[in-house]
């Protein structure tokens, strides 16, 4: 009659068998089999639920919908119970009594792919409706957040990036080339850049740089190779002496050769015909 | 309340009690005291009361046979009843429990087993009483 499967039901019963093995301790027994109880279980459940079917059939027959204790005692009646007997029984002098288990919620299984808060039913929505979804799948927001407008935040923001950057490049170039150590026992403590000292260290203070310095290394470049170490010194020395012009025309010739560097850059070969 | 003995035709203001042919009249069950009238007496102390049953679970075997109602003192009274019922099964096979052990035991012994344990053998007859044959198998395949 029960269904087992049905937790509700389960809880029920065994509370009832509860109840029966009071009833029976109270009675005079110190101990009873299972089967015995599962039997009275059954029994008591299956009265309850007669009891009440027979009330219910009693009270409609006499057009009502509100049952009262005359259809209880009817139905007692018509089942054979002798209802004298229950006033005495409910004084009896042993009579045990146990608080039923509170009703303890559900354990909520966590949920691991819940992302945010769910939001709360409006007051025109019942609660024993099941919840909203999760609230990114029906809010819309927009993709852009709005940049930062005060002045503080942009210029913590500006000192922090040019900080971090300093640092990253410095880091980079004391590993990837030569470093010099403060620390005689420590090499790798604070690594520093290594000096790389110039031939003519004056001249890169009176003279003025205003021009790609991508093309004078180049250019310098250029020229040791194509006139040996010994013009080590006149590299740079020709380079001041020669003018603006044959300056713009060596940068024009070094932006030549980068563009014939790059390979996107360089002029497109058509086919040869040949006809 | 009607006072005369028609046992057909009765009139009364407080309960709604229809009569049937055969059946005494209001004033003759007054007189019996019936035990719907203390009952009914009983019932109004009984919001106090707690039976072994909870209110709960009488509650839900009550509703799966669609009764449903606002007075948890109907509940309780039907409560006590099925309460009175087991009971009674039970004190019926305590006192089978206890002729057999009368009969078998002597005076000079303990005289009565403390602890009687409730057994099938007990209750199959007990419940025979009240009209529920019980058969259990002794072994399952």
């Amino acid at each position: 009659m029960s269904l087992d499967s049905d937790g509700n039901a389960v809880s029920r019963r065994k509370a009832l068998k509860v109840a029966v093995a009071a009833l029976c301790s109270e009675v005079g027994f110190g101990m009873a089999e299972d089967a015995v109880l599962e039997t009275l279980t059954e029994a008591l459940g299956s009265y309850i639920v007669e009891i009440g079917r027979s009330t219910r059939g009693i009270t409609e027959l006499a057009c009502r919908t509100d049952s009262m204790v005359s259809d209880v005692v009817l139905g007692l009646v018509e089942m054979g119970l002798d209802i004298r007997g229950i006033p005495t029984h409910a004084r009896r002098a042993n009579k045990t009594v146990f608080i039923p288990p509170a009703t303890s919620s559900q354990t909520q299984h966590p949920r691991t792919l819940q992302v945010g808060e769910k939001r709360h039913h409006p007051t025109h929505i019942p609660d024993h409706l099941p919840p909203f979804p999760d609230p990114h799948t029906y809010i819309k927001s927009d993709a852009i957040r709005q940049p930062f407008n005060e002045y503080q935040l942009i210029r913590e923001k500006a000192a922090t990036q040019k900080r971090d950057v300093e640092r990253a490049l410095t880091r980079f170039i004391a590993k990837t080339g030569e470093t010099q150590s403060l620390f005689k026992d420590d090499v790798s403590a604070f690594p520093l850049i290594a000096v790389k000292p110039t031939p003519l260290p004056y001249l890169d203070a009176l003279l003025p740089k205003d021009q790609d310095i991508d093309s004078l290394e180049q250019e310098l470049q250029h020229r040791t190779k194509l006139a040996g170490t010994s013009d080590d010194e006149r590299g740079p020395a020709g380079s001041a002496i020669n003018g603006d012009s044959a300056r713009g025309l060596q940068s024009q010739e070094s932006a030549d050769t980068d563009a014939i560097d790059n390979p996107y850059l360089r002029h497109t070969r058509m086919p040869s015909r040949k006809r | 309340m009607a006072s005369s003995d028609n046992p057909n035709v009765n009139i009364s203001n407080n309960t709604q009690i229809t009569t049937i042919q055969g059946v005494p009249s209001v004033t003759q069950q007054l007189q019996d005291k019936s035990a719907g009238v203390p009952l009914s007496d009983f019932v109004l102390q009984l919001e106090d009361y707690a039976p072994t049953i909870p209110d709960s679970v009488t509650a839900y075997y009550l509703n799966r046979a669609g009764f449903e109602t606002s007075d948890p003192r109907i509940i309780r009274l039907i409560s006590l009843a099925a309460q009175k019922f087991v009971s009674d099964i039970a004190n019926d096979a305590l006192q089978h429990c206890k002729m057999k052990a009368s009969a078998g035991q002597s005076s000079k012994k303990q005289g009565k087993d403390k602890k009687f344990t409730l057994t099938m053998e007990d209750l199959t007859p007990a419940m025979a009483e009240y009209g529920i044959n019980v058969k259990k198998p002794c072994y399952f395949i």
